[in-house]
């Protein structure tokens, strides 16, 4: 997805991948351009070592034949012989570790050549010639010629050892360059690395780690009953995604809550209605019907004549047999629905409940006006199954009922001074009237401690959520 | 609970009105209480017709049934007492129990409550204080 956090983490893992892998590249060549100026560095010491010993045999020979030609002694001969055989491989050896620097190996190639210049040119006919006339090799200018030759030579091994040395003073202050752009390198790039991870961090902490946290907490008070939550929807990516989730989540068990409430409100309702409407239909037929015909039956019993007694008393228990029916009726249609609440409203209503009571009741009723016809009906059958209760399970010498609106809200109570202990689960006939109490958005509960008698308590809202 | 708003008086010849929207009890009442020796000056089904009649007839006493279809018979009570033409002894009647009515018979202006089961001429001059005959 466009600006997913996926694309986010990678593009940081990559900055931050690119930061240390550069600071480690620079480490790398670094330490590859160190060990090739330490290497010219030792190259330097070998070829200072190698032109040091280049020159000493060159003294040494020379040393030798002064000794040979002065004394005539054939043994001074012998460090010459061996100065002169070790020469070629010091000469090439001295070529071949200047061979990348033109400069310097143009020198010892000087060098190389004066020498094999001095021993051919020179030393070679002297001792033949000191061999044939030892006197004649003893002269100063034949000292003189052999000491400029050497001085020459020592001269070019000067200039070539300086040059070195020079040389060897360039690498070094490359080497210390080196070394100093490797420090600033490993420096930066611990510094961007750190400067990056604390970033990289912080924005995880922003962008993940406290939203979900948040989201876990308001799934937990989502999961506790509490529909209301919802997620700020500033998110990024995933995260957004699953504010976004959580909130339409929230929002259609908000809904499906209403239309559940709702509905269960419309079939209580319609329950209600079918209720009255039985009510009205036997209150306009059939009651008036009976009680026409013992009206009727009285009206033949007055002017029935008076002998045979037999029909007089007939007729007189026809009459009351059917005002007993009327009767039975009348309780039955009461039950099915109290018409004295249609008329009266709650107040009265529950008097008569009040009066009908097998455990006397005090009852105290603060409702000014007329209630919503649904919360007139709830609260009283809660009543009346409250003291039915009462009057079947409490063992009580009396009962409180107290009524009142407040605060846009029915409270209702019914309390008694029983044996307590009344558990409002089956048998109780208050599990019918949850789903009436809980259509309306109201609320009822039961406390019965042992031996302290029962209260029963409902609220109802009266503005219509 | 509260005393009737006025003592029912007795007559020795007592003119009847029924108020009711059941005709089956219109005429088994009507029928009864005339045997009984109560003159039934008229019946109405509803107020406006009660309350015309009344003005019409002049009756002592206007039996008035609690539950008109949609009128409330208290109400109806309540109108009757105020009309200056004519103030008829009102006794309000009903198939449900008087129990269950108390405060609002007691409320009224009404002098008593009859169920309409046990109607007869000697409950009505009972209840309108005379010894019945």
């Amino acid at each position: 997805m466009r600006g997913g956090l996926t694309r986010r983490t990678i593009s940081a893992s990559g900055l931050l991948a690119l930061i240390v892998g550069s600071a480690f590249a620079v480490l790398l060549l670094t330490v590859a351009e160190l060990r090739d100026v330490e290497r010219r560095a030792r190259q330097s010491q070998e070829v200072l070592v190698v032109a040091n010993r280049l020159e000493r045999l060159i003294v040494d020979a020379e040393t030798a034949l002064r000794g040979f030609v002065i004394t005539e002694r054939a043994d001074y001969l012998e460090p010459w012989h061996a100065a002169q055989a070790a020469l070629p491989e010091q000469a090439a050896t001295l070529q071949q570790l200047v061979a990348d620097h033109p400069a310097q190996l143009t020198r010892a190639q000087h060098i190389v050549r004066a020498a094999e210049s001095y021993h051919r040119d020179y030393a070679i006919p002297l001792v033949e010639s000191a061999l044939r006339d030892p006197a004649s090799a003893r002269t100063v200018a034949a000292t003189e010629a052999g000491k400029r030759r050497l001085d020459a030579i020592r001269a070019e091994f000067d200039d070539f050892v300086a040059t070195e040395d020079n040389l060897a003073e360039a690498r070094q202050a490359q080497s210390d360059a080196v070394t100093n752009r490797a420090v600033a390198a490993a420096a930066g790039g611990l510094a961007g690395s750190v400067l990056l991870i604390v970033l990289f961090g912080a924005y995880l902490t922003t962008a993940i780690v406290r939203p979900v946290r948040l989201a876990a907490t308001m799934a937990g008070r989502l999961a506790g009953g509490d529909l209301d939550v919802r997620l700020p929807d500033r998110g990024r990516g995933e995260i957004g995604l699953l504010e976004r989730s959580f909130n339409t989540m929230a929002r259609a068990l908000q809904d499906s809550r209403r239309q559940l409430t709702a509905s269960r409100r419309r079939i209580v309702a319609a329950a209600d209605q079918a209720r009255r409407r039985i009510e009205r239909d036997l209150h306009d037929g059939t009651q008036q019907r009976l009680v026409s015909l013992v009206l009727n039956l009285r009206a033949a019993e007055a002017t029935a004549p008076a002998e045979p007694a037999e029909l007089r008393r007939q007729l007189a228990g026809i009459a009351d047999g059917l005002v007993d029916t009327v009767d039975e009726l009348r309780v039955l249609s009461r039950g099915i629905h109290p018409a004295i609440l249609s008329e009266g409203g709650l107040g009265p209503a529950l008097a008569a409940l009040a009066r009908r009571s097998a455990v006397p009741v005090q009852l105290e009723v603060d409702v000014p006006t007329r209630l919503p016809e649904a919360v007139e009906v709830a609260a009283y059958y809660v009543v009346s199954e409250a003291l039915s209760n009462v009057a079947k399970h409490a063992h009580a010498s009396s009962a409180r009922v107290a009524v009142r609106t407040q605060a846009g809200s029915l409270h209702l109570s019914v309390r008694d001074d029983g044996v307590g202990g009344a558990v409002a689960g089956e048998g109780s006939g208050l599990i019918g009237l949850i789903d009436r109490v809980e259509a309306l958005g109201g609320t009822i509960s039961v406390t019965s401690p042992p031996g302290r008698g029962t209260a029963l308590l409902a609220e109802f809202p009266l503005a219509s959520r | 609970m509260q005393p009737p708003a006025r003592p029912c008086d007795s007559g020795t010849m007592v003119r009847c009105l029924i108020v009711d929207d059941s005709p089956w009890f219109l005429d088994a009442a009507r029928s009864l209480l005339e045997r009984e020796g109560i003159t039934v000056v008229g019946v109405a089904s509803n107020g406006a017709e009660a309350l015309r009649r009344t003005a019409e007839f002049r009756p002592d006493v206007m039996l008035l049934d609690i539950d008109l279809g949609g009128e409330s018979g208290f109400e109806l009570a309540g109108r009757v007492e105020e009309d200056e033409r004519h103030r008829p002894r009102v006794i309000l009647i009903s198939t449900h129990a008087g129990e269950d009515y108390a405060e609002l018979i007691a409320a009224s202006p009404a002098c008593g409550f009859l169920a309409k089961a046990d109607l007869s001429a000697k409950a009505i001059r009972r209840l309108l204080g005379g010894e019945a005959t």
